[in-house]
């Protein structure tokens, strides 16, 4: 039977109107809505960037900002080749914390997430045990583990010693410090990662573990050939989220920290140097040139996101 | 061919069989441990007597149990305004980022007009912007507004989801325009369509972004550090945080600051753990 043409134009056209949506009648609703969000982004978020880029060119006085002069790059110049200059130990300090933390964490959240699709009934306490430490703040959790890496009374050293193991100065020890913000960071982090993944493992289609079973594939196999290949766009999201994130990390060094930053310089980062700049020893300038190069590098890293995460494949 | 089919009835048995479990739950406790362990010593440290907690060896379990921490944090620092600073400041931000995210969303959704993807393009692109860059920025502006230290300071800057207008749109598109267009012939206003037909249909979205919103203004520590300078209008991060700072050596009171932030987030997920997993699972995307 051939379809009758009348009806299927009237059916695309039903359906065009039903995509459009609500016609425009005169209406000044969606302008005057728009306008609004758009003025709100304005203030709270398009100002400040471009103040900060100017920032970044002037030598920021404070009692006049409008005075401050313009000296070009001198503020991003100052950072790198000035010999008190920070800013190189906070970026070696935020480059371990990023590769450290991104490198263990995708690869544990996986591995979390296989184990906790495996249990049927305990699945809920599991996924409370994971998820706990990632509801609750960074201050808190900083604040508490001030307390567990305490090394005489704290809760590590004691277990350490019980095992034979040396005596650890954790958070007190310059060349410890950053190591054990990050654990305590993946720690409090897998609980996200964890549950992205469970979420990617669920959507794999039954079939096509299925498929594999009949053609004889054994659980490895199963894993590294059906499993993982389909949980790539998963992973390259958590990466990058990950990444993102470790690159912006604050809080924690804030709460755990003593000094925050501390001890010496150790745990620095580039966020943590932009508050010390700008609040602390009030040099705006540099503050601002340091927000507009961490700005530069996760914008590359969200258009890689972008470019990369285009779907090869769809299910 | 019959073996194979054997093999695999024997796998798909094997997942229910109780000897798999067990193996599993081998690999699984040790990481619970390690997971509520510290939660757990927090619980009981924070009923040992301060004397107890700097004896050496340590002792995990208190010998005495007693609220002295307790009662001596809540005489030094006002607790009870930090939650009400902290209850009030992120309901503030989740009501205004539910009326902000629905509203805009439904715009962008449902209806056509000039530039419409040139706007949605610049508010999805400010998902790259770091907190770090606006910060400082912000502060001068905040506090050329005179808004320092005041609710507003903490509230404005956060009322605005581009997430959250993400995810109405998103939802919302698949609203039947319908029921839209019928409401328009009988000449209902614009905001009526979106307060009495997009809201109440949207309410598994709205819910999942709510609960995203409020655990994460909730735990907001840099913005409030910016704004906040007397004590009264510390939010619970920036109060803990504070009495950490003021009492670098008093870990009984750290221990006991710490659990008065924690308890009531563990209490809250043991309720509605099934309502936060899906809000986070469905939202978390922004991390």
């Amino acid at each position: 039977m051939l379809p009758n043409p009348s009806a299927t134009r009237a059916g695309t056209r039903a359906a065009a109107r039903g995509r459009a949506g609500v016609r425009p009648r005169g209406g000044w609703f969606p302008y005057i809505v728009v306008g609004l969000a758009l003025a709100w982004y304005a203030v709270f978020v398009f100002y400040p960037v471009l103040l900060a880029l100017w920032m970044s060119l002037h030598a920021w006085v404070v009692e006049n900002p409008r005075a401050s002069p313009f000296i070009g790059l001198k503020n991003y110049t100052d950072l790198l080749f000035e010999p008190t200059s920070r800013f190189p130990n906070a970026a070696r300090n935020t480059l371990v914390y990023v590769v450290l933390r991104t490198g263990v964490l995708v690869p544990l959240c996986l591995a979390l997430a296989l184990l906790v699709n495996q249990f049927k009934r305990s699945q809920r306490f599991y996924i409370f045990a994971i998820f706990l430490p990632s509801l609750v703040s960074a201050a808190a959790v900083g604040v508490l583990f001030r307390a567990i890496y305490q090394p005489t009374f704290g809760l590590i050293n004691p277990i350490l010693l019980t095992l034979g193991l040396p005596r650890m100065g954790f958070l007190n020890n310059p060349d410890q410090a950053l190591y054990s913000v990050i654990a305590v960071d993946i720690w409090q982090s897998l609980g996200f990662g964890t549950m992205i993944y469970l979420a990617g493992i669920l959507n794999i289609p039954e079939v096509f573990l299925e498929a594999a079973k009949i053609d004889g594939a054994n659980r490895w196999q199963l894993f590294w050939k059906v499993t993982l290949p389909l949980l790539g766009h998963t992973t390259l999201f958590v990466a990058v989220v990950t990444l993102i994130h470790s690159f912006q990390v604050f809080d924690l060094i804030l709460a755990m920290t003593n000094p925050p930053g501390g001890p010496g310089y150790s745990t620095y980062t580039l966020s943590f140097l932009i508050y010390n700049e700008a609040l602390q020893r009030s040099r705006m300038g540099t503050a601002a040139a340091i927000a507009t190069i961490m700005f530069i590098v996760i914008m590359i890293f969200t258009l890689i996101q972008i470019r990369w995460l285009r779907p090869k494949w769809e299910y | 061919m019959a073996a194979r089919a054997q093999r695999m009835a024997g796998q798909v048995a094997g997942r229910q069989l109780w000897g798999w479990s067990w193996a599993w739950h081998l690999v699984g406790l040790p990481i619970a441990a390690i997971m509520l362990g510290p939660f757990l010593w927090m619980l009981l440290s924070s009923f040992k007597p301060p004397m107890e907690m700097i004896r050496v060896p340590p002792t995990f379990f208190p010998q005495t149990w007693t609220l002295q921490s307790y009662q001596e944090i809540l005489q030094k620092l006002p607790f009870a305004r930090y939650y009400f600073n902290s209850l009030l400041v992120s309901s503030a931000i989740t009501a205004l980022v539910l009326f902000t995210s629905s509203l805009i969303g439904f715009v962008f959704a449902k209806y056509e007009f000039w530039g419409k993807e040139t706007c949605f393009t610049l508010i999805l692109s400010t998902l790259m912007i770091p907190f770090a860059i606006v910060v400082i920025p912000l502060y001068t502006l905040v506090s050329a507004m005179g808004l320092l230290n005041t609710y507003p300071g903490l509230i404005l800057p956060m009322c605005v989801s581009s997430f959250g207008i993400f995810l109405m749109r998103q939802f919302m598109e698949g609203v039947p325009s319908e029921m839209i267009d019928a409401a328009r012939i009988d000449g209902a206003p614009d905001l009526w369509i979106w307060a009495r037909i997009m809201v109440p249909l949207s309410t598994t979205a709205l819910s999942a972004l709510g609960v995203f919103t409020f655990l994460w203004s909730w735990n907001l520590l840099w913005w409030p550090v910016m704004v906040v300078s007397s004590s009264e209008m510390r939010t619970l991060p920036l109060g803990i945080v504070s009495l950490a700072w003021e009492n670098a050596q008093r870990f009984d009171l750290a221990i006991a600051g710490a659990s008065l932030a924690i308890v009531p987030v563990m209490v809250i997920f043991a309720f509605a753990q099934r309502t936060i997993v899906r809000g986070v699972a469905l939202t978390g995307m922004k991390g």
